[in-house]
């Protein structure tokens, strides 16, 4: 107890220091933890969109489909619907789908297009493209007429086509044969993803079925769970039913925007490497400087018969209290704005107007989420940085003589 | 009496660019409970070196210093730091105290380092501190205090634990001589009264003139001893 008050007051004694330091370690404690909040959540929503609007958390594709989406690598309908079957009691939805290439044609231009197929009764408001206010023009709701089609907005303008008007798509069929069938737009999407808008139409699965020539197929049978904790449970028995079908957990089937995701955490840990390195040096600096200003001190304490051990641990707990007061205020600071955050966001869309990644559409008010294990261990290596930032100066502190300093 | 410090053929070097200096030359001595001596001489004879060889803060290059019969001889740091502890009170002749502690606080110092439960410490520390006339000062800071006031504090914790004896290097020497006499006046009546060990360093006149025993010193060497 001692040692600490010693600590303590000590670090009053140049209080401008003091405070500059511990300024220095809550900064970055609070920048680091609220980013790390701030990340989580967005990665959680990416995620959430990825798989929801792919695999679901498990997902049935023929085997080769993960590393090469032909056309023709297909599934039977028969197999899907007999292994979603036998997860209906688990499962909150499943979806079939198709994605099919195809050249889309209007009395004015042609572009090569993305078809998907999907059961839209089933993933109107859910799927991610198909969310409330992604739909700008038309109607979601009866689209089952064997002309009926969706159309992005930027294409939509790049064919000079608007609501009602019609189109051909041609792809080439599951027989390799050229198939072209007539169109009518009966709703145009704008999601914000250039990709999506500009190349991309949503069939009825049966439409697409048909444009395929393929009654009986599909490319994707994605299945989201009611709990995700069913998942190895749900795999087993979706693999020991599966016949000519691979089955895929989410994380397999979104590789690249967990690879975004993991590429994003590394990026804010090396932000958060440089930030601790220059906060660990400016704290070595200010506790250096406070030990060298007290040699003589050091010398009287050591003269009247302290052991140097004391006097190192009397220099360690100044670094531990400055440290400890930084990351209590900057964790602090960080707890306060975090709640602010997660119920009210951060409106960027004044900035920024699409944020795009992987495929995915970032919202523009940013929410955030609570990462404890990033805020745990922010706190922990920044406590060890002070305890670290501290030897050197005990170094110096054990160098100083009582002879020499009493002079 | 007993012998509480001996020195045989006690020697201290220093060597610098110009040459070897004996600051510490071939130096016998021994102490004894109840001394009242000091250590005068000019400046640079080498008083600060020898206090601090007899107070085993520094050690010869030759000879040997015995604190109670126990020889600073291949003591490691720690045992040394025990050894002045338990053994030895300091007084130096400014900034002797902790800034941020108080008065009582810096006097709680030596018995905290000491290992002494805290409900004792008011037993041990009041009374000193009535003693050195420091009772109502005892929750002020030194910054607060006039230098023969922290003079006194500085023997409040030199004497706390009641030591063999107190070395105090040249202790008036920034005090006005108003204050260096009630201060002398002071360790005169504990050396009398509660039988502290005193040995001084000084060239102040009136020290040398109250003291017991004068060992004058020359470029390292005792050149005379006077008792009296
Ligand atoms: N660390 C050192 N390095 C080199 N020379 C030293 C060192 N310490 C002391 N000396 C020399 O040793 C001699 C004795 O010094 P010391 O400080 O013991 O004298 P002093 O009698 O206490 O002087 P003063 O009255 O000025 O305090 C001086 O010549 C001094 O220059
Ligand atoms: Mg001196």
């Amino acid at each position: 107890m001692l040692y600490f008050r010693l600590g303590f007051r000590n670090l009053w004694r140049n209080p401008v220091r003091s405070l500059i330091s511990i300024a220095g370690i809550a900064g970055s404690v609070f920048l680091c933890c609220y980013l790390a909040n701030i990340k989580i959540a967005n990665h959680q929503k990416m995620i959430q969109n990825g798989v929801e609007g792919g695999p679901g958390h498990l997902a049935l594709y023929h085997p080769d489909w993960l590393t090469e989406r032909e056309v023709d690598n297909l599934i039977p309908v028969a197999e899907a619907i007999r292994i979603t079957d036998s997860l209906k009691h688990l499962s909150k939805r499943t979806a079939f789908r198709l994605y099919i290439p195809a050249l889309a044609q209007s009395p004015r231009n042609s572009e090569g297009v993305v078809v998907m197929g999907m059961e839209l009764e089933k993933e109107i408001l859910k799927h991610p493209l198909l969310k409330k206010k992604v739909l700008i023009k038309g109607t979601w709701h009866s689209l089952s007429g064997k002309q009926d089609a969706l159309i992005g907005e930027a294409l939509a303008k790049k064919l000079g086509l608007d609501i009602g008007k019609k189109f051909v798509l041609m792809v080439q069929d599951k027989h390799n044969e050229i198939n072209s069938q007539l169109f009518r737009i009966r709703g145009i999407f704008q999601t914000g993803l250039k990709d999506m808008d500009n190349n991309t139409v949503i069939l009825p699965l049966n439409n697409a079925q048909s444009l395929l020539r393929s009654e009986n197929e599909i490319h994707e049978a994605s299945i989201l769970l009611k709990d995700i904790n069913d998942l190895p449970e749900s795999l087993k028995t979706a693999r020991s039913l599966k016949d000519v079908s691979s089955v895929h957990p989410w994380n397999e089937a979104i590789p690249q925007l967990l690879a975004i995701i993991s590429l994003d955490r590394i990026n804010g840990m090396v932000m958060a490497m440089v930030l601790f390195l220059i906060v660990g040096i400016g704290t070595v600096n200010a506790l250096c400087m406070s030990v060298m200003e007290r040699t003589r001190e050091f010398g009287v304490m050591r003269a009247i018969g302290t052991r140097q051990e004391k006097i190192s641990l009397m220099i360690l707990m100044e670094g531990i209290v400055l440290s400890l007061i930084g990351i209590a205020s900057g964790l602090f600071a960080c707890i306060l704005l975090s709640l602010y955050t997660q119920k009210y966001g951060i409106d960027l869309s004044s900035q920024i107007k699409n944020i795009e990644a992987g495929n995915i559409l970032l919202e523009p008010i940013i929410y955030s989420g609570w990462n404890f294990n990033a805020m745990g261990w922010i706190s922990l290596i920044m406590l060890g940085l002070g305890i670290f930032g501290s030897l050197y100066p005990v170094f110096l502190a054990t160098r100083v003589s009582p002879s020499e300093a009493m002079r | 009496m007993s012998t509480l410090i001996e020195l045989k053929s006690v020697a201290r070097h220093y060597t610098g660019s110009s040459g070897t200096v004996r600051a510490v030359d071939n130096v016998s001595l021994s102490f004894k409970e109840g001394d009242f001596s000091v250590l005068a001489g000019s400046s640079g004879s080498g008083k600060t070196t020898l206090l601090n060889l007899i107070g085993g803060i520094d050690r010869p290059d030759i000879g040997e210093v015995l604190i109670s019969g126990i020889s600073t001889q291949g003591k490691s740091e720690s045992e040394l730091a025990d050894l002045r502890l338990n053994k030895i009170g300091f007084i130096f002749q400014s900034y002797n105290l902790l800034p941020v502690l108080t008065v009582y606080e810096n006097v709680q110092f030596i018995l905290q380092i000491r290992g002494i439960a805290d409900r004792l410490h008011n037993e041990l520390i009041l009374p000193v501190l009535k003693r050195l006339g420091l009772i109502d000062l005892k929750e002020r800071f030194p910054s607060q205090l006039s230098g023969g006031q922290q003079q006194r504090v500085a023997i409040a914790r030199a004497i706390v634990l009641k030591p063999s004896i107190v070395l105090a290097d040249e202790p008036t020497a920034n005090l006005d001589s108003d204050t260096a006499d009630s201060l002398l006046d002071l360790m005169q009546s504990l050396n009398h009264e509660d039988r502290v060990t005193f040995l001084f360093s000084s060239h102040d006149p009136e020290v040398i003139r109250r003291a017991r025993t004068v060992i004058r010193l020359r470029d390292g060497k005792v050149i005379e001893i006077e008792n009296r």
